[in-house]
């Protein structure tokens, strides 16, 4: 046959895998759609058992060697080895992979064991927590790995005398944490001065370092050490080999490993431009495992080479409005009723299907409903509704000019929109929120810029007026401080709005006094009804991870906390081809 | 010929610290405000800035500033990154061999293909070949580089996927771990971009290679020497061709400045690891000081050419040499 | 880039009688434009884009009854002939065809504009160098050669992250880099025509610089600016194209031939149209700026064509 012909042939076959996919699309979202509502009446496990992975998680026998490579579509940070300070995913999921921590966490959000014998026993008045260490642990160079470690690690985080050792946490454990002593090799035990709640869920997940190794520093020149760079002992499931800056972190098997060697022989990270060519290379094989774009996925499920997953990102996507009332946004920005206007006038379940591709659904509190304290009763909640946003508009006294932009008292409704700069979906966002608030006579300039500019904006700078970025969780500790507190404003947290409500505040610092989940769920709902109200922040989306798995990979068990968080399953990953 | 290379060196000292004058301007509009390490460390006190600004020399006067700039870039230290503090140098160690390894296949391909196509459109003059690849290499001219290379992407690299049939790789320099050892390998990922890079050289060198080749075989001493009895072909092989080819180098010659820079959409589009895409990720981070310092360096790499040209000229031309 | 420009000069401009034959040159040059179809052909192509630029709005209105920033998140990647959307639309609803339109908008305005000013910043100084010549050429052709020895797309990339351009931004980008050429140039016409009789009669005739070089020089280089222009204007489309495809020229909502290509290649499972028409439209305006050059070319020095 003619070539001709056999390009149209290919063609009938495209169109045949177009009209094929539609169906197998609707199957999925069906699916995930039921997950989700199985989650909102507080099932969990419903989640985990029909979002689960494709790769069924008890195979065949699993072969040993090979080399698994994931796709990351940022490097790692500068020092992404300090597991004290890592404020990226992709460094947190590098140190997942080489330092263990006392607890580990389950896809849905559990505390698991991993250096910790068991989950630790707290004290009748929660002020001491006891650990004990799980025996003959090891550190990759066959040195014990014994409390001392963790006694030391701790140590850097809250002591006065280590100070100049830069850690993100200090501030949450300062003020709580009063010691923290090895009692014996395999002992330790936390004294607090205070209640701290979300101690075990937040905290105990922090990669040990080595004292033998780190001990001698100097807190201050610990910020900078090269075992940061390229850590010379490991006690997680890898071994750290080299980093290619820009191109590939590669990692291999750690044969002193508490729960038993890995299958795998590598682990390579490799770092690709974005997710689109991240499902590029998925499609290729050149990539074994990765998130790929939201845009691709519907495409992806087509290939019969590759395992497609969604399931619940336990994050959000939201704006951040810049209340500061000395700052001209205030003008515009500082009516509640405004902020109303402005989250009615967005048609969310649109944006969702078009610029999620359908990945993602709407929103409705301030915390995800993969969180325990999620409330799904939360009120009010709002619907997409023009008229109703333009009469909220209308009556706090924003009147349509000759060019359809709303003034009042000779202020413009007009702002600059941020985002990150290079996520097409959040730029795609900002234009699509662009045309919405036009249409009720809302000026927003779209405008992208640095992911590091932003944060800085939103730690330092303050000089935005709205910013749309996303958050992800690392834990499921619904303790939200850092976002809606006074404390989370400045440089240690994320309250860019500065918005500061001292009844907020006080439920906050509240829930924090018991690890009574019973005492604290009815707080946290409280917080959720005020904030959905006060709209400092409106929440978008709860989006989807995504993930695109080679068939020939198995035991990859991500979900929504073991995605970068934290993989206690990775020893048991398996190439089925050993190459 | 020495005081004309003398002179031309000293013509060229103006022009180098203009250039580097220039962007240390640059880097100070752009970033004087700077203080590197604040991006890893929020909780900077100002006391901490003052030390950190103090010992990288951020508080002397502009002028020393300069010097110190100037110092490095003749030792071949181009700054440091404005986000992470890596060295520049380092960076351009790195990806340079890439950034060349693309445009001198580029170029090659460009002188290799031209000169058939410069020829034969010039010995078949007036036909429809000569239209044909008259019209190709207009519309070569004007078809946008990063279109070229997307098309070639989708049809070659996506499109084929689909279909089940062996495709070209989309883009990178090598299949991942593989170190980069396998030559096919290596071919095959370069092949498209060298394509999409070349295509700019052809339309242009193929015109000129025919305009040129055209211009000799009319010359006189081609007549004389068909009128002796030479066979056609070795007229054209030994006589026309050296001499038309000769204009083509100085040519090719013109486009060596953009050895380092030429690349850089193509590269964007293939994600090919050079100079010219690590410019283009840093410039979106605003990393004010890569930028700059690749730049400070691709037009020091330019001047510099330029003066072994003329260093070049001055050896063939005797009219200098004797001077 | 260019082919390389090596302009005949027109006779030289004496007060007396040789203006007849100075008309008869330019009478000359057009006629042989006008004669040559190909060229007149473009010519007519590139009219009508700069038409449908200057339109864009009106067209918009009249034909496709929509605006560039309309979205319509219900039907994204409407394949072309579907209703209301001749060309169908992208991944946020909005209507191709506008689209097309108004990036007409983006690229000829730019086009001309940063011509334009090259040529008037370029000739300027090329007319200033090569008259008075000395110290100021000197100083002015070392500006040059620091401007042209910085790769220009690193330029522009620089200038792009310092400024963040709009329409006429971007177009004064790109225009500080292309005047160095055209100084060049012009300061060679001018070495080789100033030193000619005429020059030295009227400035012993107490002419001032100012009235030499513009009455009397500039006519002279005009013809060199000309046919750079032209030919300029396809590169210059090109670049700004690329600019935008980078994400460093003109940003979405508003729409360019290169920036509506940018996310083309992520949406081709979704559209395959999206990466097409862009495309082409680029390629026909440069087609034809091109085209037009070389018959201006050809026009203006007929000696180039190799025949």
């Amino acid at each position: 046959m003619s070539r001709d012909d056999a390009a149209e042939q290919g063609f009938e076959q495209f169109e045949r895998f177009l009209q094929e996919w539609s169906r197998r699309d609707f199957l999925k979202r069906t699916g995930v759609a039921t997950a989700y509502l199985a989650f909102l009446a507080g099932g969990a496990e419903l989640l985990a058992a029909a979002c689960g992975p494709t790769n069924p998680t008890n195979t065949t026998t699993a072969v040993k060697g090979g080399k698994l490579i994931e796709g990351s579509i940022s490097d790692l940070a500068s020092v992404p080895f300090n597991t004290l300070n890592s404020g990226d995913t992709t460094s947190t999921q590098a140190i997942t992979h080489t330092f263990d921590g006392l607890l580990g966490i389950s896809a849905n959000g559990d505390n698991i064991p991993m250096l910790a014998a068991a989950l630790p026993t707290v004290s009748s008045d929660s002020l001491t927590i006891t650990f004990k260490l799980k025996p003959n642990l090891k550190w990759s160079d066959g040195k014990p790995l014994t409390a001392d470690d963790v006694a030391y690690t701790y140590g850097l985080m809250f002591l006065p005398e280590t100070k100049d050792f830069i850690s993100r946490y200090r501030s949450d454990l300062e003020g709580y944490l009063q010691s923290a002593t090895a009692t014996d090799p395999q002992t330790v035990v936390f004294k607090f001065s205070k209640v701290q709640a979300s101690f075990v869920d937040s905290h105990c997940r922090r990669g040990i370092l080595p004292k033998s190794v780190l001990g001698g520093v100097t807190p201050k020149a610990l910020n900078t050490h090269d075992f940061f760079s390229a850590p010379t002992v490991t006690s997680g499931v890898f071994k750290f080999v080299r980093w290619d800056k820009g191109q590939q972190v590669v990692f291999a098997r750690n044969e002193n490993y508490w729960a038993g060697p890995s299958n795998l022989d590598q682990y390579i990270v490799k770092i690709v431009s974005d997710a689109v060519v991240l499902a590029q290379q998925l499609k290729t094989g050149e990539l074994d495992a990765g998130q790929p774009d939201a845009s691709q996925f519907d495409n992806l499920k087509t290939i019969t080479t590759i395992n497609t997953l969604a399931h619940i990102n336990p994050g959000f996507v939201y704006y951040q409005h810049n209340l500061d009332q000395t700052r001209a946004p205030y003008k515009l920005f500082g009516e509640k009723n405004v902020r109303k206007a402005l989250f009615m006038a967005l048609d969310r379940t649109a944006m969702a299907k078009a610029v999620y591709f359908g990945q993602a659904v709407p929103a409705n509190s301030v915390l995800p409903p993969t969180t325990w304290a999620y409330n799904k009763d939360v009120t009010p909640t709002y619907k997409y509704d023009k008229t109703a946003a333009e009469k909220l508009l209308d009556d706090a006294g924003w009147a349509k000019g000759s060019d359809g932009i709303r003034s009042k008292g000779g202020v413009r409704f007009s702002f600059e929109l941020n985002t990150n700069s290079g996520n097409k979906v959040r730029e795609n966002l900002i234009q699509v929120m662009q045309q919405q608030w036009k249409e009720i006579g809302v000026e927003a300039l779209p405008r992208p810029i640095a992911f590091q500019t932003l944060v800085t904006q939103i730690r330092a700078t303050h000089t935005f007026a709205t910013l749309l970025i996303g958050i992800a969780n690392g834990d499921t500790d619904p303790d939200q401080t850092t976002l809606w507190g006074s404390k989370g404003i400045g440089s240690g947290g994320l309250n860019g709005m500065q918005y500061k409500n001292a009844q907020v505040d006080q439920l906050l610092a509240d829930a924090l006094t018991t690890t009574d989940r019973t005492k604290r769920k009815p707080l946290y709902a409280q917080i959720q009804n005020i904030l959905a109200d006060e709209l400092p922040a409106p929440i978008l989306f709860y989006s989807n991870y995504l993930w695109g798995i080679n068939k020939r990979v198995k035991n990859f068990n991500v979900g929504p906390y073991n995605t970068y968080q934290g993989r206690p399953w990775m020893k048991d990953v398996f190439v089925t081809d050993g190459k | 010929m020495l005081k004309y290379l003398v002179s031309r060196v000293i013509a060229t000292i103006p022009v180098i610290i203009g250039v580097t004058v220039f962007t240390f301007i640059v880097m100070h509009l752009a970033a004087g405000s700077y203080v590197p390490g604040l991006d890893l460390n929020p909780n900077l006190k100002p006391e901490d800035e003052a030390m950190i600004k103090h010992y990288l020399g951020l508080d002397r006067p502009l002028y020393e500033q300069y010097l110190t700039w100037m110092a490095g870039v003749v030792h071949g230290d181009f700054g440091r990154s404005m986000i992470d503090g890596s060295l520049v140098s380092r960076h351009i160690g790195d990806r340079l061999p890439a950034t060349l390894e693309l445009t001198v296949t580029a170029i090659l391909m460009g002188v290799l293909i031209s000169i058939p196509l410069g020829v034969t459109g010039a010995l078949r003059r007036g036909s429809k070949i000569d239209h044909a690849l008259t019209a190709l290499s207009v519309g070569g001219f004007a078809i946008p580089g990063f279109w070229l290379g997307l098309m070639l992407i989708l049809i070659f690299s996506v499109q084929l996927q689909a279909w089940g049939m062996p495709f070209l790789p989309s883009g990178g320099v090598m299949t991942p771990g593989t170190g980069g050892g396998d030559p096919l390998d290596r071919l095959v990922h370069l092949i498209m971009p060298a394509t999409v890079l070349s295509f700019v050289y052809l339309s242009i060198w193929s015109r000129f290679t025919r305009s040129s080749m055209l211009e000799v075989l009319s010359q006189d001493y081609v007549r004389t020497a068909r009128a002796k009895g030479m066979s056609g072909r070795r007229v054209v092989y030994l006589h026309a061709l050296r001499n038309a080819v000769i204009p083509l180098v100085t040519l090719v010659g013109l486009e060596l400045p953009s050895l380092v820079s030429g690349g850089l959409v193509v590269e964007v589009v293939f994600s090919w690891p050079g100079i010219g895409k690590l410019l283009y990720e840093r410039a979106l981070q605003t990393d004010y000081s890569t930028v700059l310092g690749i730049t400070t360096f691709a037009a020091l790499l330019v001047v510099l050419g330029n003066l072994l040209a003329d260093f070049l000229y001055a050896l063939l031309d005797p009219r200098i040499r004797y001077a | 880039m260019i082919d390389p420009v090596i302009v005949e000069a027109p006779p030289v401009a004496t007060p007396l009688a040789t203006r007849r034959a100075i008309q008869s040159y330019w009478s000359a040059a057009f006629s042989r434009l006008r004669r040559n179809r190909i060229g007149m052909a473009s010519g007519a192509l590139l009219l009508f884009f700069v038409l449908v630029a200057l339109a864009a709005p009106l067209l918009a209105r009249l034909i496709t009854h929509t605006n560039y920033s309309s979205q319509d998140l219900a039907n994204t990647f409407a394949n072309p002939l579907s209703p209301g959307h001749i060309l169908g639309t992208d991944d946020l609803g909005r209507d191709e065809l506008t689209r097309l339109l108004f990036g007409a908008q983006v690229s000829m305005g730019i086009g001309f504009l940063a011509v334009s000013v090259s040529l008037a910043i370029g000739a300027t100084v090329g007319l200033v160098a090569g008259y008075y010549g000395g110290l100021i050429d000197g100083v002015l052709m070392r500006f040059v050669d620091i401007i042209l020895a910085i790769p220009s797309i690193f330029l522009f990339i620089l200038m792009s992250i310092l400024f963040k351009p709009n329409t006429v931004t971007l177009a004064l980008i790109i225009a500080s880099v292309g005047w160095g050429s055209i100084a060049r140039l012009v300061r060679g016409e001018v070495l080789s025509v100033r030193t000619r009789d005429f020059m030295v009669a009227t400035r012993a005739l107490g002419a001032r610089d100012v009235r030499l070089i513009v009455r009397h020089l500039l006519p002279n280089v005009l013809h060199v600016l000309i046919v750079f222009g032209s030919l300029y204007l396809g590169s210059v489309i090109l670049i700004e194209a690329a600019l935008d495809f980078l994400g460093l020229g003109i940003n979405p909502p508003i729409p360019s031939w290169g920036n509506m290509l940018t996310n083309s290649e992520t949406f081709f499972f979704h559209s395959r149209w999206l990466v097409i028409w862009p495309g082409v439209m680029i390629f026909l305006a440069v087609l034809a700026a091109n085209l037009f050059g070389n018959a201006v070319r050809d026009a203006f020095d007929p000696r180039l064509r190799g025949e």
